[in-house]
C-alpha cells in the first residue's frame, strides 16, 4: 500500500501557480474554513427546522446528478442484460412450459373475470355508486439508490415534467416499493418503505388487523400498533389498509417474517430484487395528511 | 513585464482537477443501484477525500470541499449542510495538524479513518432521533460502516496512484 511517506513536504506546484493557493501559515484560509463551517452549519440548522430553501437546493443538485447516473447506468446495464438473456436463454424451454399451463388457467378466469366485470357493472349503476377517480400510471427508470443511514431512497429519471408528483405510489411487479418523496423537473426521489421515515397505515390480509409498517432503515420493517391480542404468525401477507388516503386498499407488500412478542417484522415481496424500471402510480385519491390552513392567509386573502 | 495570464500555470489545471473529479466519480459510483434493494452501500469517496485533504490539500481548497460537501448531502439523503460540516471538521483538524498526519503509516490512517467515519455515523443516528422518535437498526448502520472501512485502502491506493499521474514540475 502506498503510504504518504514518500510525498514531499512541500506542495509539488511551482510557487507561481496561484489558483488554488492554501498557504497554511496565514490566517485567511482558517478563517475561509471556519467561516463556511458557520454556514454549514447554519445551512443544517435551517433543514432540520424545516425551512424550505435548503431542501429545494438538494433537490437541484439531485436534478444535476440525474444526467450522470444516467450515463452511468447504460454499461451497468448492460452487463445485467448479458446476465439475464443467458438466464433466460437455459430456463426458456420450462418458462415456456409453465406459460402454456399459466395461459390455459388465464382463460379461464377470463371468461369469469368478465361475467362478474358486466355484473360488478350492473350491480353499481342499481346502487348508483359514486365512481372512483382514474389512476394514471407511467414507468420511470432506478438511476440511483442511497442506503445511508439517512434514508433508504431511489433516485427515478423522471420528474415533474413527465407527469410524476409528490406523494405518488411506486410499483414493481404490482408490489409497493414506496412513495415519492423529493420531486424536481427531471428526478425524484422515491422513500422506500425501508427508509425510517416511512410509516403506512397497513392490514393482515386473512385476519383483517390494522397496524402501521414502520421503517427503521433495516431490510425488514416493523408492524406497529397491532393489536396486543392479535393472533399474527409468520407467513401472513401484509397489505395497505387505504386508511389517511394517499394509498389504495389492497396494494402488496409483503409477508410476516419474524414474530417475536411485539416486535414484528415484514419481509419484503420486492427486497431482493434489483430494480431497474418502477411503475409511478397516481391514483388520484386525497392526500395522506389535509394541510392544516393558515388562518392569516385566509384573511389576507378575504 | 508580463501578462496576468503568463503568471499562471494554466497548463496545470486538468491536473488538478483529477483529484476533484475522483472524488465525484466515487459519490456517483456509490449511488448506482448495481445491487438489491436490502443492500446497504458503502461511502466511497472517504478514502479518497482523506488522502487528498492530508497529502495535497492544494487540489481540494474549503470552498471545493464545502461543495463536494453539498453534493454529497444531496445524494445521500442527508440534511443540507451535514456532509460539508463534517468534511470542513476535518479539514480544519488537518490543516493544524498536517505534519503528524504526514508522518502516520497506512494502518495509523486507515484506523484514523475508521475512528473518524464510526463519529460520523454516531452524528447520523443522533441527528435522526429528534426527527425520527425512534433509534436507526444498528444494522443499517454497521453494514455500510464496515463496508466503508474495509473499501478504504482500495479508494486510497486510486488516490495514490492518481497522485502520482499529477507532475510535480
Amino acid at each position: 500500500m502506498v503510504e504518504g511517506r514518500h510525498l514531499p513536504t512541500r506542495s509539488p506546484l511551482p510557487a507561481r501557480f496561484r489558483l488554488f493557493r492554501t498557504a497554511r501559515h496565514h490566517l485567511l484560509p482558517r478563517l475561509t474554513v471556519l467561516l463556511l463551517l458557520i454556514f454549514a452549519l447554519g445551512l443544517l440548522f435551517l433543514h432540520i427546522a424545516g425551512v424550505a430553501w435548503p431542501a429545494r437546493l438538494g433537490n437541484n443538485l439531485r436534478d444535476l446528478a440525474s444526467p450522470f447516473l444516467t450515463a452511468l447506468m447504460r454499461p451497468v446495464d448492460a452487463v445485467y442484460q448479458i446476465g439475464e438473456n443467458t438466464r433466460e436463454l437455459v430456463d426458456l424451454r420450462r418458462d415456456n412450459q409453465r406459460l402454456l399451463e399459466e395461459n390455459e388457467s388465464l382463460r379461464n378466469w377470463q371468461s369469469k373475470a368478465t361475467q362478474l366485470d358486466i355484473e360488478n357493472q350492473q350491480l353499481r349503476q342499481m346502487l348508483h355508486v359514486l365512481p372512483e377517480p382514474t389512476a394514471t400510471y407511467r414507468t420511470a427508470r432506478v438511476i440511483g439508490e442511497y442506503g445511508s443511514s439517512f434514508s433508504r431512497s431511489l433516485m427515478l429519471n423522471a420528474g415533474l415534467k413527465e407527469g410524476l408528483s409528490k406523494g405518488d405510489t411506486v410499483l414493481y411487479r404490482g408490489a409497493l416499493v414506496g412513495r415519492i418523496q423529493d420531486i424536481s423537473a427531471r428526478s425524484a426521489r422515491v422513500l422506500l418503505l425501508t427508509d425510517i421515515n416511512s410509516h403506512l397505515p397497513v392490514l393482515l390480509a386473512d385476519s383483517k388487523e390494522q397496524a402501521v409498517l414502520a421503517g427503521d432503515n433495516s431490510p425488514v420493517p416493523k408492524l406497529l400498533y397491532l393489536d396486543p391480542k392479535s393472533t399474527v404468525k409468520v407467513g401472513d401477507r401484509v397489505v395497505t389498509s387505504g386508511r389517511g388516503g394517499g394509498v389504495p386498499p389492497g396494494l402488496e407488500i409483503g409477508v410476516v417474517s419474524h414474530v417475536f412478542g411485539e416486535n414484528i417484522s415484514v419481509k419484503l415481496t420486492e427486497d431482493n430484487q434489483r430494480l431497474t424500471y418502477v411503475t409511478v402510480v397516481n391514483y388520484n385519491l386525497a392526500p395522506a395528511i389535509i394541510p392544516i390552513l393558515n388562518p392569516h392567509r385566509g384573511k389576507q386573502e378575504k | 513585464m508580463s501578462r496576468w495570464w503568463e503568471r499562471y500555470r494554466f497548463d496545470l489545471l486538468p491536473w488538478l482537477a483529477l483529484p476533484a473529479l475522483l472524488c465525484f466519480a466515487l459519490s456517483l459510483l456509490g449511488s448506482l443501484p448495481i445491487f438489491a434493494l436490502s443492500f446497504s452501500l458503502p461511502f466511497l469517496p472517504l478514502g479518497a477525500m482523506m488522502y487528498w485533504l492530508i497529502f495535497f490539500p492544494q487540489s481540494m481548497p474549503a470552498w471545493l470541499v464545502f461543495l463536494f460537501g453539498l453534493w454529497c448531502d444531496a445524494l445521500q439523503g442527508a440534511p443540507l449542510g451535514f456532509f460539508p460540516a463534517i468534511f470542513l471538521i476535518f479539514y480544519f483538524t488537518t490543516m493544524l495538524h498536517r505534519k503528524f498526519f504526514w508522518r502516520l503509516p497506512f494502518w495509523a490512517l486507515w484506523i484514523l479513518a475508521a475512528l473518524f467515519w464510526a463519529a460520523v455515523m454516531v452524528a447520523e443516528a443522533l441527528l435522526l432521533l429528534p426527527k425520527t422518535g425512534q433509534p436507526v437498526s444498528l444494522v443499517s448502520i454497521v453494514v455500510p460502516y464496515a463496508l466503508t472501512v474495509c473499501c478504504f485502502p482500495l479508494i486510497y491506493g486510486i488516490a495514490a496512484g492518481v497522485h502520482r499521474l499529477i507532475p510535480r514540475n
